[in-house]
């Protein structure tokens, strides 16, 4: 099989020709869908049986040849659901239980624990980038079918919480079919984009996005043709397939078909086994419960009164449950937005924006990046750069000093999350900056910047200002924390906030204190000032006392006073410093100059 | 130092239009964004989105009033010092905050907590126009620390869902 044709990335810039359509793409879990604007409407393109919606399923024979995509035939294995191991190694299947057990036995027993997934089927080998890039060559042969010309650039869909290996993943896959990437979109706010020009919408908006593995909430402002993603937030382990699982440990051998009846029906039976549509609810409560919390804590982070929601959008099989609908009219109001279908929102969306991102539209979206983003300081206390949800591109540049007389180096490293210390962070990358002139410490000025383009790519720099000393480092941050992590480090902070403020303290009082402590015991040390020996006793004992109570760490007030008296009793000498100073530069220089 | 509110082309003072910026920032974006221009610069889409940052958050836009005036309480610690008892009185807050286990009870103190931020914020105004910086900086200052307790309130709340 001769698959294996890679184009060279195309530069972005060469996107607006506005002849070429480019097209929208839903890659999802169990369906797939392909369409494009033509004639200022979204049009789904059909295939010769008049479907628009496609199984992404892949057939294969007993030697392993691929013999369909996208059909229901009786062959010797077919692949679904290849998108849960996109991006994923063999450790991620192994520790997530449903996945485990749907995949395991197919995986090529060559796999290793860091490797990336890829199956054995009959004699062959494939990777799930492989067998994703089948759909999407198909998806790609409808699209031209249709257009009745080549296709080679697309929009696609990817979950939010998609980390940067899953996106990377997608984006080969489009390569192997041939397609060119012009953009990811993350599938709430696609759905967001779908619904706000299907319908002319404005105002703010959440996206409930519940599918088979994952939860996705986003929030959205809608003004005049700009879509502002507000926020976004999420479990990457909560969704329909936890409901199937919760079935089948009722003993159902066939949950999926259990969930649908109930959604429709007051009750179902399978044999002798038989479970109402109350029993049902009571059973999944906790797990709906908990996504409606997700939504509230989102609002309460950006800020947001439910009445300044104009409506809730749902999107993704799982969010027809008529629980969940009852929930949310219990915490939101009635406010739910039902015209649209739930299967094709995304698709839709995907379509607006290739089409936004061909130079034919008004319209404009503006995204937010999911974690802060901060560099380690002293003392191992996170210093944020760049906040949680905020709009890219965006750009931040804080300055820092040196810690140490003559310090000619700084490590910078780069953390995510939104823990106060370095440990209750991920670590992201790090680099040096050299050449730093040897000076006094706290003189030197190294100015660091944090740069997120659209795309999400970070790119960290640094420039000491005096030599023009330069380092920078490439970063794309793989938002790839799980929920219990988060959850983990959320609790984490919360127990150590009380310790935090007073660490805080004392550390900072340390660092203050440490500095004062290396400046004057230089000015001792310097014989171009006059320190009598009564002065000198005076301030050696201070000292030495003001060492010890540093090295102990313990109390921030005794090292506070402590330094404040020595320094009281260096003044003399601070004195004679500055009129020395002073005196050095006047001079030899004219008064008006000054 | 950039100037926030020469990028918008407002008045530099604290009570701003906020629709007004809404929407000048979105035309902004429509003109300079990477999706909407072949201009391979980054620049302008940068800065709108981290003025429009700073300037429609009420706290944030009296920093950067004060930033303007060379007092950069947020990346500067020791551009005004907090005053001991004001240190004092947020670790007693704090100490405070640990006892309340209650839902009911941590909204109220949050709101509690919404409300002294908005006036510690308008009397730095009130000093503000009166050009007095400094005493004006001291407010911000204790509304800085106030905000991190009140994100602690809200990690708490959370928490307890």
């Amino acid at each position: 099989m001769s698959i294996l044709q890679i184009q060279e990335p195309v530069d972005i810039s060469n996107n607006s020709d506005p002849s070429e359509t480019i097209i929208g793409i839903d890659l999802g879990t169990t369906n797939s869908i392909v369409g494009a604007v033509l004639n200022n409407k979204v049009k789904l393109f059909s295939d010769e049986f008049n479907r628009d919606i496609f199984p992404s399923i892949v057939n294969f024979d007993d030697q392993g040849q691929i013999i369909s995509v996208a059909k229901n035939d009786k062959c010797f294995l077919s692949i679904s659901s290849v998108k849960r191991l996109i991006g994923k190694n063999f450790d991620d299947i192994k520790q997530q239980k449903i996945l485990a057990k749907k995949y395991l036995p197919q995986i090529a027993k060559n796999c290793q624990n860091q490797d990336s997934v890829s199956l054995q089927i009959a004699e062959k080998n494939y990777t799930a980038i492989e067998i994703s890039a089948e759909i999407l060559k198909f998806l790609k042969k409808i699209a031209e079918n249709n257009l009745q010309k080549p296709v080679k650039k697309a929009v696609i869909s990817v979950p939010a919480y998609f980390d940067e290996q899953a996106k990377n993943a997608t984006k080969q896959s489009a390569q192997l079919a041939g397609l060119e990437v012009v953009r990811l979109i993350n599938e709430p706010t696609a759905s967001a984009l779908a619904y706000g020009l299907d319908n002319n919408s404005q105002g703010t908006f959440v996206v409930y996005d519940l599918g088979g593995g994952t939860f996705d909430v986003s929030i959205l402002k809608i003004v005049n043709g700009v879509f502002r993603v507000l926020g976004v937030s999420g479990d990457n382990h909560l969704g329909g397939d936890d409901f199937d699982h919760l079935l089948e440990e009722y003993g159902f051998k066939n949950p999926r078909l259990a969930k649908e009846t109930l959604s429709l029906k007051p009750q179902y039976l399978e044999e002798h086994l038989k479970i109402s549509k109350e029993d049902f609810e009571k059973l999944i409560y906790d797990k709906i419960l908990k996504t409606v919390k997700i939504c509230e804590n989102l609002l309460e982070d950006l800020d947001i009164d439910i009445n300044q929601l104009n409506g809730i959008i749902l999107v993704g099989g799982s969010s027809r449950i008529p629980l969940i609908k009852k929930l949310l009219k219990k915490s939101f109001g009635d406010k739910i937005l039902t015209n649209i279908d739930p299967d094709r929102v995304v698709a839709i969306g995907a379509c607006h924006q290739a089409y936004n991102l061909s130079g034919n539209s008004k319209n404009l979206l503006l995204d937010v990046n999911p974690l802060s983003l901060g560099i380690e300081m002293m003392g191992g206390i996170v210093d944020k750069i760049i906040y949680r949800n905020s709009t890219i591109p965006i750009s931040k540049t804080k300055e820092f000093t040196t810690y140490a007389d003559n310090q000619t180096g700084m490590k910078i490293h780069i953390v995510q999350g939104e823990g106060e210390f370095v440990k209750d962070c991920r670590s992201l990358g790090e680099f040096e900056i050299k050449n730093i002139p040897a000076m006094i410490a706290g003189l030197a000025q190294v100015a660091i910047t944090f740069n997120l383009d659209a795309d999400g790519l970070l790119t960290v720099s640094a420039i000491e200002k005096i030599t023009k000393s330069t380092a920078k480092i490439v970063i794309k941050p793989s938002f790839s924390l799980s929920e219990e992590q988060i959850k983990e480090m959320l609790l984490k902070s919360l127990k150590n906030s009380k310790e935090d403020i007073q660490l805080r303290i004392l550390t900072q009082t340390i660092v203050d204190a440490n500095q004062d402590l290396a400046i004057i015991k230089k000015d001792l040390k310097n014989n171009k000032l006059k320190i009598n020996s009564k002065l000198k006793k005076l301030l050696q004992e201070k000292i030495a006392d003001l060492e010890f109570l540093i090295n102990e760490k313990k109390d921030k007030d005794l090292i506070a006073q402590c330094k404040d008296q020595l320094i009281e009793i260096a003044q003399p000498l601070i004195l004679q410093k500055v009129n020395q100073t002073i005196s050095n530069q006047v001079v030899g220089k004219k008064i008006d100059n000054f | 130092m950039k100037n926030f509110f020469k990028l918008f082309n407002i008045e530099e003072k604290f009570n701003i239009d906020l629709v007004d910026l809404e929407s000048k920032y979105l035309n902004f974006q429509n003109l300079h964004h990477p999706d909407k221009t072949s201009n391979k610069s980054l620049k302008k889409s940068l800065d709108f989105n981290e003025g429009y940052q700073v300037l429609n958050d009420d706290f944030l836009r009296a920093c950067h009033l004060l930033q303007l005036q060379d007092i950069d309480i947020l990346n500067d610690e020791k551009a005004l010092k907090p005053d001991k008892s004001m240190l004092m009185e947020i670790l007693e807050l704090q100490e405070h905050v640990e006892q309340i286990t209650q839902k009911n009870a941590i909204e109220i103190f949050q709101k509690n907590l919404k409300n002294t931020i908005t006036d510690l914020i308008n009397d730095f105004n009130h000093y503000y126009t009166h050009q007095e910086y400094k005493v004006a900086g001291q407010f911000l200052v204790k509304a800085k620390y106030l905000k991190k307790t009140l994100a602690d309130l809200k990690i708490k709340k959370q928490k307890l869902l």
